[in-house]
C-alpha cells in the first residue's frame, strides 16, 4: 500500500521561506568582480594576467606564521587580511600577491583594502562624498562590496576619520586597526619581505627562511659589462655560489619580465624558480606532494563544495523515508556514502597539510563535526538497517554536514579556512579527547533536529488533516515561531551589551513588540493543546526510548507492534540521537574539567562556555525526564531537541563570537 | 524508565499526605518538582553568564564566582538534589533492572557534595616567581644586602659611611660560556654596574651556577682583566647571585589595604570586605576629572577597613575608604596664576594620514622640555629680545681647530660628510673623517644626555677615533688594543681640538614675558619664524600642523583621577587600573588620597621592572606624625613553603610534528621549595604539567618574554597560578558514576528487559514454538510505507 506524498502547506512556507531568504540575501551580495577592464592598458594587463601560468610557483614553499605553506595558501592567507575573500579585477591571488608587489603603484587606485565593518564603510564614504570625491553609483558599489582603494583611504579627511574611529576601543579601534593592517600588508615591499621562499642551507626547521629580496641584496645587479664588478657575493650564508647566482638571474629576469608585461618570459623564469628553489636546502624542503596537495586544496575553496554531493543525497533519502521505496534508499545511501568519502577526504587531506588533526579553529570545529555526524550516521544506519528508523540518521547527518559546509563555503571571512599553530595550553591529551567529544555530541545534536523538525512537520500535517485547530492559527503559528526565535536572539543580543548589536528607539519597541506578541500566540496554542490532551483527544503514540526502541523487549519497542506510525519513528529516531549526545555532552564537560583542572588548576570556572555547555545538558536532562510525564511524548521531546539545538548553537556561535571568556580561542 | 514503577509506587505515598511532613515528603517526591528546579538553575545560570549587568550591578557587585555561590543558586542546587532524592527513594523501586537511574542519580549527589567541598575550601591565586637576587657584601658592611635582579633594579648601599650604588643594567638569558672547561655551555647573565663612592662605575658580570665566572668590564675598556691585569676592579667588593624566594602568593578577586611605616620592609595586611569591583563610588563630583558626556551617578561609599593584626602601624587612626574607581588615571590638569614660573605649553600635532599626537611642554623640566624625540623643544626666555639668540638653523656642526695655526673651520654634518673619506686638514698634518654622530645619548652616571660625533683622525704616525662630546670634559681619544675586545680610551690629543654641536630640535616654541615665539629651522636655515597665541594653528610643513592647545607661564597643577570614558578602555585588563579613595583619621587630622590599585606587594620599588609591575605607595602621616606607606593590593597568602626559581626555559615540541607543518612552544619553570631549611631538587613546571608541594598545586600561566629587539633578554621571572583543589576526586568519581549510570539506562537496560520478555515468552509458547524469524519480521516492518 503506497500512499501519495502531498505538498502540504507547511512544506510550502519552509521552501518559499528559503528562497525568498536566499534570494534577499544574493541581491544584497556584493558583484564577485569589479569593474570590467575598459583603458587599453587595463586589456594589456587583462590579457597579461590570463597569459601568465603560476603553477610551478603554488607549489613552493614559503615560511610565513611559524609554518611552512604554499605559495598558493599563502598568497591566500595574504589576500585575505588585504582584500578580506574577494577577487581583485577576476585574477588568482597568486596573481595579485605578485603584481602588487612588483607594480605597486600599479594599484593605488584599484578597490583592494577590504573594510570589514559595513558602517565604518558607510562612513568612510560619507566623508569622501562629502568631499566631493566619489559619485553615487560607485559609492553603492563600494558600500555593498567593502573593497576601498588605497587612495581613498590615504586622503586626509578619511585619515583623520579614522583616527577618530580608533579612539573608540570597544566599537571601531580594531576594524580600524584592520584597515591599518592592510594598508601595510598590501604595501610592495611587505609583501616582498614575507614572501620567504628561500630555505636556510644548513639551518634547521627553526631557522627563519630567507625572502626573496636577499637575492635582490645580494646580486640584484643584472650580470652584464655595465655591472661588473658590482658585489655579487650572497647574502645568503652557505649557499650554493652556482645556485645563487641562477636563482637571482631567474628572479630578475622574472621581475623585470612581470614589468614589461611579457607573459612567455614570466611563465619560463617561473619554472626555472619552481625547479631552484627545493635545491636551495632539500633537508629542510617540505615534499612537494604535500605543497601540491595544500596548493590543490586551498585553490578547490578547502573542498566546502562537498555541501552539493550532501545536497543531491538529501532528496533520495527524504523520497526513501516517505515512500519506503528501496531504490531511493539505495541512491541515497550511495550518494551519502560518496559525499561522506569526499568529506572524509577534506579532513584527511587538511590533516596531511597541517600536521594535527583539525580541531583548532571555528572552521576545522565545524566540518570536523559535521564528519564526526557523518561517522555516527553511518554506524547508526549499519545498526537500524532493518527497522523503521534507517534512513533517518543518514538523512540528519546529511542536512547537518550540508549546512554546515554550506556556511563555510559562503561565509569565508567569517569562517577563516587557513591552517595556523595550535597554542601551548591545547597540546593535551585529554584536551584533544575534550574538544572531540563536545563536537562530536554538537553533531548528534544537530543530528537530532532533523527527525525532530519532521515529527514537528508530521504534527502539523495531522492537525491540519483533522483539522482540530482551525486552519488560519495553524499557518500562523510557525510564523510565530520563526519570529520567536528570530526576536528572542535580537533581544539578546541587545541585553548583552555589546554596543555593537544595539538596538535603537524604534527597532527596539519592535523587536519587543514581536516578541511578546509571538511569545503569547506560542503560549496560547500550548495552552490550547493541553486542554485538548485533558479534554481526552486522542494522542499519538511514541517510542518507547531511542536505543530501547532498537534493541526492544517488554513490549516495549514499537517495533514488535504492527504499524508503527511516523510520529513514532521520528521519536526514535531522535531519541536514539539524544541518549548518545547526552552522554557524549556530559562524558565531554567531564573530560574538559580534567582537563581545565590541570591545565588551569580549576576543573570548572564558570566561564561562559562551560556554563552554556552546561545549560544544555540540562535542556536534554530536562527532556529525558519531560517524557516520563507528559502524555504527548513525541511532540514534546521535538520541541525540547530543537530548542536544545538552539542553546548549542548559541553557545558554539554567540558564546564564541560575542561573549568571549577563557574558551575564546576554540 | 521511572513511569512503569510509578502506578505501583502511587498508593502508598498518596495515603501519607494528610500529616504536613507528609505534605512535604509528596511534594518533594514529584518528577515535575525536579524539572521545575533544573529549569530555574537553566535561567540562573544563563543570567549570571550572558548578562554579566546582572551580577555586576551595583548592588550585587559579584563576579562569576560569587554568583555561582550566592545562596540562591545553593539553595536551588538543595533543592534539586533533595528533591531527586526523595523522588528516587520514594518512586524507584532499588532493583536491578532500576541500577542505572539510581546510579546517575547517586553520581549527581556525589558531584554536588564534592562540589560543596571544592568550591568551599577554594584557594586560588597568582604570584610571580624571580629568579635571583643580588647579594652585596663588603669591608664595612655589617649584614650582607641584596636585592632583586631585574632589569633597571638599582639600590645603594652605605659602607663606611660612602654609597655605593648598584644597578642591574641588563640580563641574558644564555650568555654562551667560554671559558674551556664549560665551553658550550649557556648562563644566565646578570649585569650589574657598581658606581663606587669614587672612581669610574665599572660593570660586574655574575654568571648564574658559576661563580667562578664572576669578572669585571670597565665601559670602553672591555673586560678588567685586559685592561688593569685583574678580574676585579674592586677586589673587596662580593657581589653574588642567590635564589629570590617567594614568601606570599595574592588571591584572586580580593581586596587589601597593606600599611607600613616609611623605612620598614614588611607590609601589614588590612582585608577589605564589601568594596565592589564594577562601580565607580564617587561620593562629590569635585574628587574626579570625567567626560561631561559619559553617564555619571554618584554612589557614596565609606568602608572601615580595620586592622586585624597586632603590630598594624596605623592602630591607633581609623582608615577607611571613602571612594572607588574601577578605570582611571590620575590626571593633571593646569590652570594659571601660581605664585612661581613654570611655563607649560600644551600642543596637537596633527599630521594627515597619520593619527594625531598631544604633547605637553614644561620648560622648567629636563625631560618634559623636548617631545616628539627631541623634534620640538619649549625653552623659556628672561627677555623678549633673547629670541634672536635662538638657533639659527638645526644642522649639526664639527667645529676643528689646530692650536698655533690659523686652522679653524665648522663642519656641517650631512648624510654626504658621513659616508667621505678621509679628509686631509690643509696646512696641518691631519686628515679627518667623521664617521658617526650620537645625539642626546643618555649615559649611566650622567643626570645630562650627551651627543657625540665619532671622527676618525689620522695623523703622520698612527689613526684613532675621537669622540667628540658637546660637553668638553667628555671627549676621549680611542685607541683599539691589543685584541678587538679591548678598546683603550685617553684624553684627547692636544694638539688637534673638535668641540661637536647636536642638531638642536627643528621645532622650538620660546616663552617669554608677555608672548610665545615659534621657530622651525631646517637644516640649510630658518624656514618659519613668528609670534603664536593659544589657539592657533601653524601649518609647519604642507601636510603636518602644530595647534597651540594652551599656554601658560605660571602653570598650577591639580591632580585628581580621570574616570577614562567606557570607549577608551582597554578590555580584559580587570581591575588593573583601579584606584580607591583612602581616608585616615589620626585623630588630630584626616587625610586624603588616591591609592592606585597594584597587582602585587613588593617590598620596595626594585620590583618594577621598567613599569612591568606597578610599585605605587602613597604616603601618609600616621598618630605621631611618623609617615605611614600604604598600598592598595589583593589578599596574600602565606606559602606553606617558599618558592624560588631555578631556571626558566622554552621547549619547543617537535614530538609528532615536523618544521614544515607546525611547532607548539612549552614554557618550563623549574622551581625549588624551602623545606626545613633547605631548597629541594627542582621541581619542572610545564603548561598541561602543574606540580604539588605542601598541599598547593603550581601553574604555569605568565612569563616574561622576551622583547623582539633583545632576544636574550627577558626570562626574568615566571608566573605561577597557585591554588589548592580539594575534593575534585569527589566530584570526577560522581561524574564518572553518572557516566556508568547513563550508559546502564539507555543501553544494559533495554537489553535486560528484551531477555526478561524472551524469557517470559518462551515460557508462554513452550508447547507453541516460535516460528518468526524476527529479522525477516522486522524487514517486513521496514518495508511498510510510513504516513506522512
Amino acid at each position: 500500500m503506497k500512499e501519495r506524498f502531498r505538498i502540504r502547506p507547511i512544506d510550502a512556507m519552509v521552501v518559499l521561506s528559503i528562497i525568498g531568504y536566499a534570494g534577499w540575501r544574493s541581491m544584497n551580495r556584493a558583484p564577485e568582480t569589479g569593474d570590467s577592464p575598459k583603458t587599453p592598458a587595463q586589456q594589456v594587463d587583462l590579457a597579461f594576467a590570463q597569459q601568465v601560468d603560476l603553477t610551478p610557483l603554488y607549489k613552493t614553499a614559503v615560511q610565513a606564521d611559524g609554518r611552512l605553506r604554499s605559495f598558493e595558501s599563502h598568497a591566500k592567507r595574504s589576500m585575505g587580511i588585504i582584500a578580506g575573500a574577494r577577487s581583485i579585477q577576476g585574477q588568482s591571488n597568486g596573481f595579485t600577491y605578485l603584481d602588487l608587489m612588483l607594480r605597486g603603484q600599479a594599484y593605488d587606485e584599484t578597490e583592494l583594502i577590504y573594510v570589514k565593518h559595513k558602517d565604518v564603510r558607510r562612513q568612510i564614504l560619507d566623508v569622501l562624498a562629502g568631499h566631493g570625491d566619489i559619485d553615487e553609483q560607485r559609492r553603492e558599489a563600494i558600500q555593498k562590496r567593502g573593497l576601498f582603494s588605497r587612495k581613498m583611504l590615504m586622503h586626509p579627511v578619511v585619515g583623520a576619520l579614522l583616527e577618530r574611529l580608533g579612539k573608540d576601543l570597544i566599537r571601531t579601534s580594531k576594524v580600524v586597526d584592520a584597515i591599518h593592517f592592510a594598508l601595510t600588508a598590501s604595501h610592495d615591499r611587505f609583501l616582498a619581505q614575507n614572501l620567504r621562499l628561500i630555505a636556510p642551507p644548513g639551518g634547521t626547521i627553526d631557522t627563519p627562511w630567507f625572502s626573496i629580496t636577499a637575492l635582490e641584496q645580494s646580486g640584484g645587479a643584472p650580470r652584464d659589462a655595465i655591472h661588473a664588478g658590482l658585489q655579487t657575493a650572497s647574502t645568503i650564508p652557505g649557499l650554493d655560489e652556482q645556485l645563487s647566482e641562477n636563482l637571482t638571474e631567474a628572479w630578475s629576469s622574472l621581475r623585470a619580465g612581470w614589468r614589461s608585461r611579457d607573459a612567455t618570459a614570466v611563465n619560463t623564469q617561473v619554472e626555472k624558480l619552481a625547479q631552484l628553489l627545493p635545491l636551495v636546502a632539500p633537508n629542510l624542503y617540505p615534499s612537494l606532494g604535500r605543497l601540491g596537495m595544500e596548493s590543490w586544496y586551498f585553490r578547490s575553496k578547502s573542498m566546502t563544495w562537498v555541501w552539493l554531493l550532501y545536497l543531491a543525497c538529501v532528496i533520495p533519502l527524504l523520497m526513501s523515508i516517505i515512500y519506503k521505496w528501496d531504490r531511493a534508499r539505495t541512491a541515497g545511501l550511495v550518494l551519502f556514502v560518496l559525499a561522506f568519502a569526499a568529506h572524509t577526504a577534506s579532513i584527511g587531506i587538511r590533516w596531511y597539510i597541517s600536521g594535527r588533526w583539525p580541531n583548532s579553529n571555528m572552521f576545522e570545529a565545524l566540518t570536523t563535526s559535521a564528519w564526526f555526524g557523518g561517522v555516527g550516521a553511518l554506524v547508526l544506519e549499519r545498526i537500524a538497517r532493518r527497522t523503521p528508523l534507517r534512513n533517518l540518521f543518514a538523512l540528519g547527518s546529511a542536512v547537518m554536514s550540508m549546512v554546515a559546509l554550506m556556511a563555510a563555503y559562503f561565509l569565508p571571512v567569517q569562517l577563516d579556512s587557513g591552517i595556523s599553530n595550535k597554542m601551548a595550553a591545547l597540546n593535551d591529551v585529554w584536551l584533544y579527547i575534550h574538544t572531540n567529544m563536545i563536537i562530536w555530541s554538537y553533531a548528534m545534536i544537530a543530528l537530532a533536529c532533523v527527525p525532530a523538525l519532521l515529527q514537528l512537520r508530521h504534527r502539523w500535517c495531522a492537525s491540519w488533516d483533522r483539522s482540530t485547530i482551525p486552519r488560519a492559527r495553524l499557518l500562523l503559528l510557525p510564523i510565530a515561531l520563526v519570529v520567536l526565535n528570530y526576536t528572542g536572539y535580537r533581544l539578546l543580543m541587545h541585553v548583552l551589551d555589546d554596543p555593537a548589536r544595539q538596538l535603537s528607539g524604534n527597532t527596539l519597541m519592535g523587536t519587543s513588540g514581536a516578541f511578546w506578541g509571538s511569545l503569547m500566540i506560542v503560549l496560547l496554542e500550548a495552552m490550547a493543546v493541553k486542554t485538548r490532551i485533558a479534554a481526552g483527544a486522542k494522542v499519538e503514540r511514541s517510542a518507547s526510548g531511542g536505543a530501547s526502541a532498537l534493541i526492544g523487549g517488554g513490549g516495549a519497542s514499537f517495533l514488535t507492534k504492527d504499524r508503527p506510525t511516523a510520529g513514532e519513528v521520528f521519536d526514535g529516531a531522535t531519541m536514539v540521537l539524544v541518549e548518545l549526545s547526552f552522554i557524549m555532552l556530559w562524558t565531554g564537560l567531564v573530560m574538559g574539567a580534567i582537563w581545565a583542572d590541570h591545565s588551569w588548576g580549576r576543573p570548572w570556572g564558570w566561564d561562559p562556555k562551560e556554563v552554556f555547555a552546561l545549560n544544555t545538558f540540562i535542556i536534554f536532562l530536562v527532556l529525558i525526564h519531560v517524557r516520563l510525564k507528559v502524555r504527548d511524548k513525541g511532540f514534546w521531546t521535538a520541541i525540547l531537541a530543537v530548542f536544545g539545538f538552539e542553546v548549542m548553537m548559541f553557545n558554539w556561535i554567540v558564546v564564541n563570537f560575542v561573549i568571549t571568556g577563557l574558551h575564546s580561542y576554540a | 524508565m521511572i513511569e512503569s514503577t510509578t502506578s505501583s509506587a502511587l498508593s502508598p505515598y498518596r495515603q501519607r499526605g494528610h500529616s504536613p511532613a507528609g505534605w512535604l515528603l509528596n511534594l518533594f517526591s514529584n518528577v515535575w518538582l525536579g524539572i521545575f528546579w533544573a529549569v530555574l538553575i537553566f535561567f540562573y545560570c544563563s543570567i549570571g553568564s550572558a548578562i554579566p549587568a546582572v551580577r555586576q550591578h551595583p548592588n550585587l557587585e559579584m563576579t562569576e564566582f560569587e554568583w555561582f555561590h550566592w545562596w540562591p543558586f545553593a539553595l536551588l542546587i538543595v533543592l534539586f538534589c533533595t528533591t531527586m532524592i526523595v523522588t528516587t527513594i520514594r518512586r524507584i523501586p532499588l532493583r536491578p533492572i532500576n541500577a542505572g537511574v539510581w546510579t546517575i542519580h547517586t553520581g549527581i549527589v556525589t558531584l554536588a557534595i564534592g562540589s560543596y567541598y571544592y568550591f568551599s575550601t577554594k584557594v586560588e591565586g597568582d604570584v610571580p616567581v624571580f629568579r635571583r637576587s643580588v647579594k652585596i657584601q663588603m669591608p664595612g658592611l655589617g649584614e650582607p644586602e641584596t636585592f632583586v635582579a631585574l632589569p633597571g633594579s638599582e639600590t645603594r648601599v652605605v659602607a663606611d659611611s660612602a654609597t655605593w650604588t648598584f644597578r642591574v643594567v641588563s640580563t641574558n638569558s644564555s650568555w654562551p660560556i667560554l671559558s674551556d672547561e664549560h665551553k658550550g655551555e649557556n648562563a644566565y647573565a646578570i649585569n650589574v654596574q657598581v658606581t663606587p663612592p669614587s672612581g669610574e662605575p665599572f660593570i660586574r658580570q655574575l654568571l648564574a651556577g658559576y661563580p667562578q665566572y664572576t669578572e669585571d668590564i670597565i665601559p670602553g675598556k672591555g673586560r678588567a682583566i685586559k685592561s688593569i691585569g685583574r678580574k676585579l676592579v674592586a677586589e673587596d667588593l662580593e657581589l653574588s647571585l642567590d635564589y629570590h624566594a617567594t614568601e606570599y602568593f595574592h588571591v584572586m578577586d580580593t581586596w587589601a589595604l597593606f600599611v607600613r611605616k616609611v623605612g620598614d620592609t614588611d607590609w601589614v595586611e588590612r582585608p577589605i570586605e564589601g568594596l565592589g569591583r564594577y562601580n565607580d563610588r564617587v561620593s562629590s563630583r569635585d574628587q574626579v576629572f570625567r567626560d561631561p558626556h559619559e553617564p555619571f551617578t554618584l554612589r557614596p561609599i565609606d568602608l572601615a577597613v580595620p586592622a586585624t593584626a597586632q603590630n598594624d602601624p596605623l592602630e591607633a587612626a581609623s582608615l577607611n575608604i571613602t571612594g572607588y574607581l574601577r578605570y582611571a588615571r590620575l590626571q593633571r590638569e593646569w590652570r594659571d596664576g601660581g605664585e612661581r614660573l613654570n611655563p607649560i605649553l600644551q600642543l596637537q600635532l596633527v599630521s594627515s594620514g597619520a593619527r594625531s599626537e598631544s604633547y605637553e611642554l614644561a620648560a622648567f623640566d629636563r625631560v618634559r622640555s623636548q617631545a616628539a624625540d627631541g623634534n620640538i623643544q619649549f625653552v623659556w626666555l628672561e627677555k623678549a629680545s633673547q629670541r634672536a639668540e635662538l638657533a639659527n638653523d638645526s644642522r649639526a656642526i664639527l667645529h676643528v681647530s689646530v692650536p698655533n695655526t690659523e686652522v679653524s673651520f665648522d663642519v656641517v654634518i650631512t648624510p654626504e660628510v658621513l659616508g667621505a673619506p678621509l679628509t686631509p686638514i690643509e696646512g696641518t698634518e691631519f686628515a679627518y673623517r667623521v664617521t658617526n654622530v650620537h645625539d642626546r645619548l643618555t649615559l649611566p652616571g650622567r643626570d645630562r644626555p650627551v651627543s657625540l660625533a665619532v671622527v676618525e683622525i689620522k695623523t703622520p704616525t698612527e689613526t684613532f677615533r675621537r669622540w667628540v662630546a658637546d660637553l668638553p670634559e667628555h671627549t676621549k681619544d680611542l685607541r683599539d688594543g691589543g685584541d678587538v675586545h679591548s678598546v683603550e680610551a685617553a684624553e684627547p690629543d692636544p694638539r688637534i681640538e673638535m668641540t661637536y654641536h647636536p642638531q638642536s630640535a627643528p621645532i622650538i616654541f620660546a616663552g617669554y614675558p608677555g608672548g610665545l615665539h615659534f621657530v622651525f629651522n631646517g637644516p640649510n636655515g630658518r624656514v618659519l619664524e613668528r609670534e603664536v597665541s593659544p589657539g592657533e594653528t601653524i601649518e609647519v610643513i604642507e601636510g603636518l600642523s602644530l595647534r597651540v592647545e594652551a599656554y601658560l607661564t605660571h602653570g598650577v597643577a591639580k591632580v585628581k583621577p580621570f574616570i577614562v570614558p567606557k570607549s577608551s578602555r582597554q578590555r580584559d585588563v580587570g581591575v588593573t587600573f583601579a584606584m580607591v579613595r583612602v581616608e585616615i583619621d589620626t585623630g588630630r587630622d584626616v587625610q586624603t588620597r588616591w591609592v592606585p590599585f597594584q597587582r602585587y606587594v613588593f617590598p620596595n620599588e626594585t620590583y618594577t621592572y621598567g613599569g612591568r609591575f606597578a610599585y605605587a605607595p602613597e604616603r601618609f602621616r600616621g598618630a605621631n606624625g611618623v609617615p605611614v606607606e600604604v598600598v592598595f593590593s589583593r589578599r596574600r597568602v602565606k606559602l606553606p613553603h617558599p618558592i624560588a626559581m631555578e631556571a626558566f626555559h622554552l621547549d619547543t615540541h617537535l614530538g609528532g610534528y615536523s618544521g614544515s607543518t607546525s611547532t607548539i612552544r612549552n614554557y618550563v619553570s623549574e622551581l625549588r621549595f624551602l623545606d626545613g631549611g633547605q631548597w629541594t631538587e627542582t621541581v619542572p613546571i610545564k603548561v598541561n604539567q602543574p606540580a604539588e608541594y605542601g598541599g598547593f598545586w603550581y601553574f604555569q600561566s605568565m612569563w616574561d618574554r622576551p622583547s623582539a629587539s633583545n632576544p636574550t633578554g627577558g626570562m626574568n621571572y615566571t608566573g605561577l597560578g597557585v591554588g589548592n583543589r580539594h575534593g575534585v576526586h569527589i566530584q570526577l568519581a560522581g561524574c564518572c558514576l553518572a557516566v556508568s549510570g547513563m550508559l546502564f539506562a539507555f543501553y544494559v537496560k533495554p537489553v535486560m528487559k528484551r531477555r526478561a520478555h524472551e524469557r517470559s515468552r518462551r515460557k508462554l509458547s513452550e508447547s507453541e514454538r516460535a516460528t518468526e524469524d524476527s529479522a525477516q519480521a522486522f524487514a517486513d516492518e521496514a518495508a511498510r510505507p510510513v504516513k506522512v
